[in-house]
């Protein structure tokens, strides 16, 4: 028998959910050079079976496609790489102060840390834990003595120091609260306490080093092991930072990237990098980088109130306005122009749209190019869209990308300010389905945490913090819900031919689940792990923890 | 520790923020800026201008509006105090959208900026239909309540009807922000960023209450070669009951070691010696008058010349 006929590797023995339509399960399926070479019965795939061919038995776990990440920021992980996780569940696992503490003890450890130098850990949120007041720098100095600590806020607005921390950016303890700022102060005195957040936070965020290139390269590794762990194979950064740019191009160059990365320029350098010939748009991936467009910022956020609406929240404004609408992000004279450029030049255009003005904007802008058809034009978050705008998404083929983790996070938040109509339509999943549209789900990463499987159960359960269902006809089943991370998700970067479903032909990009989300109970989506991520064929993640059978 | 000024230049798209910011740096007179961009496409900033100032530009990326705390906005005033040496002073010529009152309280969170204030442009020949725009018309309204100063451009473009109209809109919804008017050419620059012109263009457009809410004109004299003394005391005399307030820096023939401070204000002038007196000999004085008088201060501005013409010694 020829050599063309023997696989490398060969998954069987368990639920292989291919999210191909015409096939949509298999019982094994055969890896060669990187790509799937057969998907089919156990009988037919081990036909496939060589003397160097590996058989990976999958013991009743779950093959799906590697996730593809509809939106992120994959920066902030390269940022956040060496810092501790010290989110409350389900984004972590610190409930008290004392988890807290032992965690920062251990990143500090871990890292080898000498005296002076700075321990850094993200995700506090005192609300989420068994904690009835704030941090205060009297708990991290007692661990912590001689090295700066700085507790990020999940909320990345603000942060809990220590004293030898406020020491090293020089903040004065006893300095006024600037207009804007909130600096928790110690009972019965005028000392800062450890919490400051928002504009009190703003000089100590300017008095930080900034990571160097070479800090910043060699924290790719550890932030591809972050989405890795949660089976994701093609991730984003958009937009990129002008200096992010070069940084990707390099760390391609070093061979450091081993999942597939789709980095989108900001639009506001488009013109200026366009002109210079600077990026490649639209090239094939250079050891796993490739420019996918542009990333246009059309508004703020729903939760800052800061989303751009067509009618006001009936909670007032982010400085107590009345009837407040938000504001755009981009003037339409500005939003006109650079759409029609992209499209003039072959150039994918995403675009941040929360509030539906915005997207009436988006609409706009699409028309004054001449609405063109075919352009994948993405419009990230879509979630105050209304129906009639779904309508025009069908027209033009507009994609959305989701972001149901916003009905856990925030979806009480949005019934109270924009009312139970539009605030339960908030990412209007089944709505879109329903139509056609073809859509992907997102994390917004580090918005929200990066696990894929809190985002599959977000969009089947749409449940809130306080237990209510934010949107009931919304709901995606699992099956739905995958495809948002997988094959509609390769389209929205149009490489559905080669992503996004375990067929022949197609990359080797998989994820192994320890269950299978279409057959678990909805509510127990979200406690499925990630066991082992692969890409091109190759075994890149291995839960630790994972259960030999 | 001397606190480095920061002022911010805000308006909608195309009101005339570059014109006004290229025109700050053409009149820098040696202070090196630190500047803060925020232009989609080509920076629309002078590039010889900053060369020859010596101007530190920096480009804003208006990453993420999710994010109150601006912190793209912190990271680059960050990048401009970290410069050897350090601006003398620095301006952010905020975003079309911006608020300028947002972006001036970012900046006044560093610990070692003094945020001067914000000056606001606003175009004259499409200000009344932008207020009504559906997507941009809050935004619009709410950057010229922010104002410190409101700079009204392209007051040169539109016929005597419309300036009427706009000075009426601005006089009936912003009482007590003081407008100065300006043609294409950024004329007005000297008194939008000068403290003691904000002052008396506050003070008078408080004084004047919503019966008669005053704009702003300006004129700029300048001289190459040292005045005559007595011509100058002449002409001086003659902007007092045109001027609101006009202040500028002169050398006389005959007095080469001395610069003086010229300064007007009320119904007085005076002149005060340097005291450290700059190699230059030029003369440059700048002088706002109300807008009704801007022929009449033109007329007197132009009197000044008269004093290019020293008289014999005697």
């Amino acid at each position: 028998m020829s050599d063309t006929r023997t696989a490398e590797r060969i998954f069987a023995g368990g639920d292989i959910i291919t999210m191909d339509d015409a096939h949509p399960s298999a019982e094994a399926v055969a890896v060669k050079g990187g790509k799937i070479v057969a998907v089919g019965t156990r009988d037919d795939v081990m036909a496939w079976q060589g003397p160097t061919t590996e058989v990976v038995e999958l013991h009743g776990r779950t093959l799906v496609p590697g996730f593809i990440d509809g939106h992120s920021h994959f920066i902030n992980a390269v940022r956040l790489g060496g810092w501790a996780n010290v989110s409350a569940p389900p984004a972590g696992k610190v409930r008290t102060f004392t988890d807290l503490i032992a965690t920062l003890k251990a990143s500090a450890t871990k890292l080898g840390l000498k005296p002076g130098e700075w321990v850094m850990a993200y995700g506090y949120d005192v609300s989420a834990m068994d904690e009835t007041r704030d941090l205060n720098r009297d708990d991290l100095d007692a661990a912590f003595p001689d090295n700066p600590v700085m507790v990020l806020h999940v909320s990345l607005h603000g942060a809990v120091l220590n004293t030898a921390g406020f020491k090293a950016v020089n903040f004065d303890l006893n300095a006024p609260t600037p207009q804007g700022g909130m600096t928790l102060r110690k009972p019965g005195s005028t000392e800062a306490a450890g919490l400051v957040m928002e504009h009190s936070f703003l000089p100590i965020f300017m008095q930080m080093p900034s990571p160097s290139e070479q800090q910043q390269l060699d924290a790719m590794g550890t932030a591809q092991e972050l989405y890795a762990s949660f089976g994701y194979t093609t991730i984003q950064d958009a937009p990129m930072e002008p200096a992010t740019r070069p940084l990707y191009h390099k760390a391609a160059q070093q061979g450091r990237f081993y999942l597939d990365i789709v980095g989108y320029v900001n639009w506001l350098e488009f013109p200026h990098v366009l002109e210079t010939g600077a990026e490649p748009f639209n090239g094939p991936y250079d050891n796993h980088f490739r420019v996918g467009g542009i990333k246009i910022i059309g508004d703020g956020s729903p939760q800052g109130k800061t989303a751009f609406l067509t009618k006001p929240l009936l909670t007032p404004g982010p400085a107590g306005e009345k009837d407040w609408v938000g504001e755009p992000n981009v003037t339409p004279e500005d939003l006109n122009k650079v759409v029609k450029l992209a499209y003039d030049n072959g150039v994918q255009v995403m675009t941040h749209c929360n509030g539906d003005a915005t997207i009436d904007m988006m609409l706009d802008a699409h028309e004054a190019a001449g609405a063109p058809a075919g352009k994948r034009t993405v419009i990230i978050h879509s979630q105050i869209v209304r129906q009639d705008q779904l309508d025009k998404y069908v027209t033009y083929g507009f994609l959305p990308s989701f972001f149901t983790n916003h009905t856990f996070y925030w979806g009480d938040v949005h019934v109270e300010n924009l009312g139970k109509e539009r605030g339960s339509f908030i990412s209007p999943t089944q709505s879109a389905r329903k139509r056609g549209i073809r859509f992907s789900n997102h994390t917004d990463f580090a918005v929200t945490p990066l696990d894929a499987m809190f985002v599959l159960w977000s969009s089947v359960n749409r449940l809130s913090r306080s237990g209510h269902v934010i949107g009931p006809d919304e709901r995606l089943t699992a099956h739905e819900g995958l495809r948002a991370l997988t094959i509609d998700a390769a389209h929205q970067y149009g490489e559905e031919a080669t992503k996004g479903s375990i067929e022949p032909g197609k990359f080797a990009d998989f994820a192994i689940l320890d269950a299978n989300p279409t057959k678990v109970d909805a509510a127990a989506i979200k406690d499925i792990k990630v066991v082992e991520t692969i890409k091109d064929g190759k075994s890149v993640y291995m839960r630790e923890s994972a259960p030999a059978a | 520790m001397t606190r480095t000024g920061v002022w911010v230049i805000g308006g909608y798209l195309g009101a005339g923020k570059t014109t006004l910011l290229n025109a700050l740096l053409r009149a820098a007179g040696g202070i090196r800026y630190g500047v803060l961009v925020n232009d989609f496409g080509s920076v629309n900033v002078d590039a010889t201008l900053i060369a020859q100032t010596g101007t530190d530009a920096v480009e804003l990326t208006n990453g993420c509006t999710c994010c109150t705390i601006g912190g793209d906005l912190a990271l680059a005033l960050k990048a401009l105090m970290e410069r050897e040496p350090r601006p003398g002073r620095i301006v952010i010529e905020a975003s079309g959208v911006a608020d300028p009152q947002a972006v001036a309280r970012i900046a006044a969170c560093h610990p070692e900026l003094d945020v001067k204030g914000a000056v606001v442009v606003v175009d004259a020949e499409t200000i009344l239909e932008r207020i009504d725009d559906k997507y941009v018309g809050g935004l619009v309204r709410r950057q010229i309540g922010a104002a410190g100063t409101i700079v009204l451009s392209k007051v040169d473009l539109v016929d005597g009807q419309r300036l009427a109209d706009v000075r009426a809109w601005l006089m009936q919804t912003y009482t007590g922000i003081p407008v100065l008017e300006s043609g294409g050419d950024g004329c007005a620059v000297e008194a939008a960023f000068d403290p003691a012109f904000s002052a008396t263009m506050s003070a008078e457009t408080a004084v004047a209450g919503d019966g008669g809410h005053p704009s702003f004109v300006t004129e700029t004299f300048r001289a190459t070669a040292p005045l005559d003394r007595v011509r100058f005391a002449e002409a001086a005399d003659a902007l007092l009951p045109v001027v609101a307030r006009a202040k500028g820096t002169v050398s006389f023939a005959g007095d080469p070691a001395t610069r003086y401070i010229f300064q007007l204000s009320g119904q007085r002038w005076c002149l005060e010696p340097l005291d450290v007196p700059d190699e230059s000999q030029e003369t440059q004085i700048v002088a706002i008058a109300i807008a009704p008088r801007r022929a009449a201060l033109a007329a007197a501005v132009a009197l000044l010349r008269r004093a290019e013409t020293v008289s014999p010694a005697g």
